[in-house]
């Protein structure tokens, strides 16, 4: 008796064929005695479970239910999740990730080398502290005795760069508005004279310096130290180092108040 | 009448009436046990399976769908819950007949008529009883909803989530199942 045989005795068994297939196999099963047995098997099986159908009493009353109801809210419950190893596995793999981003290297971590030519002032007690007058100026005093004096003539001496502007009345001054931003801002360089402040200077190509990156205070100049820019004004030369060949830059740390001179 | 059709009964539930959700308790309550307790073969775990049934039906009105049969809804509520109770069950029925020696067997077979007149009738009954909970859920499922409780076979499609033809092969499976599975239980041969 083959598969398909047993499925149309189990089919005939519970009534589940038409009349002319239930007669057609049921003409089959008489003549296979595997397959009468199995007829009788079925048939057998399906009166055992109509048997089953009688079932005791409930218990069940509609006060019971109101109470369940109540007892359990009349909003449903929240669904739980069937996979919750699918919620972990998610979670999992996002920790992954955060810990992966967290270890990565950001540019700010690498060390970075930057060639600085800084010109050698001699003496630290050359520059004196910065004075800031009730405009907002600044101005820097020189001591004259600390300064090393070269001679125009004299070609060896080394260039010292300029430290500062010293706005003075004398100069022709230009202020930058507020809140202005200036980048490679060309600027003009003025030779002072060794009288003004002792500052050693002499005549430098036009154009040699420039302002890198500044922002200015958008408040004008005459606000309270603590509300003015501490950005770093960079001053930049055209000199260029013998061995790397770098541009010589001169870094000032006071930028409340920065005029240029053309 | 309109007024008692299923359909009609679920609208005014929804909206509040609580007494109408009373009476599709009350027409489809037995339904439910029956199924409930042929599923689990103890009437206390099948009147909780029916009560808790009708407790999601109450709080899940909102999402029955009118174009659905309210039974074939309620029977899939009571099948899902029927699956989780053999789940949890049957580790514990198997552990309690081992403690007794089997002389638990009455709890799973119902109401036993006269034991000393119907022996071999008993004796069969049991047999089915312990076959039957030892089929898979799925197959049991099938062979409650077709031979005992005698749905038709596109209503068992509903319940179960599946096409006609496919309902007409689970059953035909389950069984096949059972008779391979009650065959050793009475002593017969295959």
């Amino acid at each position: 008796m083959d598969k398909r045989q047993e499925e149309n005795i189990a089919k005939l068994a519970f009534g589940d064929l038409s009349e002319a297939q239930a007669a057609e196999v049921r003409a089959q099963a008489a003549a296979n005695p595997d397959a009468a047995r199995a007829l009788d098997s079925y048939a057998t099986l399906r009166d055992d479970l109509r048997r089953l159908r009688d079932v005791p009493p409930d218990q069940l009353s509609k006060e019971r239910l109101r109470n369940a109801i109540l007892t359990q809210g009349l909003n449903p419950k929240p669904v739980r999740s069937s996979f919750p190893w699918m919620w972990a596995s998610t979670a999992g793999l996002a920790a992954v990730l955060a810990i992966a981003v967290m270890m990565r290297p950001t540019e700010q971590s690498k060390p970075e080398t930057v060639a600085m030519n800084y010109p050698s002032l001699g003496s630290s007690d050359l520059i004196q502290p910065l004075n800031v007058d009730d405009q907002g100026l600044m101005s820097v005093n020189f001591n004259k005795d600390a300064a090393p004096v070269y001679d125009s003539e004299d070609a060896a001496a080394p260039q010292p760069e300029v430290v500062s502007s010293m706005p003075t009345e004398a100069m022709r001054t230009k202020s930058i508005p507020a809140g202005r931003s200036i980048r490679h801002l060309g600027v003009r360089n003025t030779s002072w004279e060794p009288d003004r402040g002792g500052l050693v200077r002499k005549q430098l190509p036009q154009d040699n310096l420039m302002l890198a990156k500044m922002n200015l205070p958008s408040q004008g100049p005459n606000l309270p130290s603590s509300q003015k820019s501490s950005d770093t004004l960079v001053l930049i030369g055209s000199d260029k180092d013998s061995t790397t060949g770098a541009s010589s830059a001169v870094e000032v740390h006071q930028t409340q108040d920065v005029i240029v001179s053309s | 009448m309109e007024l008692d059709t299923d359909a009609a009964l679920v609208r005014r539930a929804r909206d509040g009436d609580y007494g109408a959700f009373e009476a599709l308790f009350e027409r489809y309550r037995v339904m439910t046990y029956r199924f409930a307790y042929q599923m689990v073969g103890r009437r206390d775990d099948a009147e909780d399976i029916v009560q808790e049934a009708f407790v999601r039906a109450y709080q899940n009105l909102h999402r029955y769908r009118d174009e659905a049969k309210f039974t074939t809804w309620l029977l899939r509520i009571v099948t899902n819950l029927c699956t989780d109770e053999a789940r949890k069950n049957q580790r514990r029925t198997v552990l309690e007949q081992q403690e007794a020696g089997g002389s638990l067997d009455w709890m799973t077979i119902g109401n036993t008529e006269d034991p000393v007149d119907n022996l071999e009738d008993d004796r069969r009954k049991l047999a089915l009883r312990k076959a039957m909970n030892a089929l898979p859920d799925h197959h049991r499922k099938m062979i409650v909803l077709r031979d005992i409780e005698e749905k038709e076979y596109p209503e068992i499609a509903r319940i179960v989530g599946c096409t006609v033809g496919g309902a007409k092969l689970r059953v035909l499976r389950a069984r096949r199942a059972l008779k391979d599975r009650i065959a050793p239980l009475l002593g017969e041969g295959k």
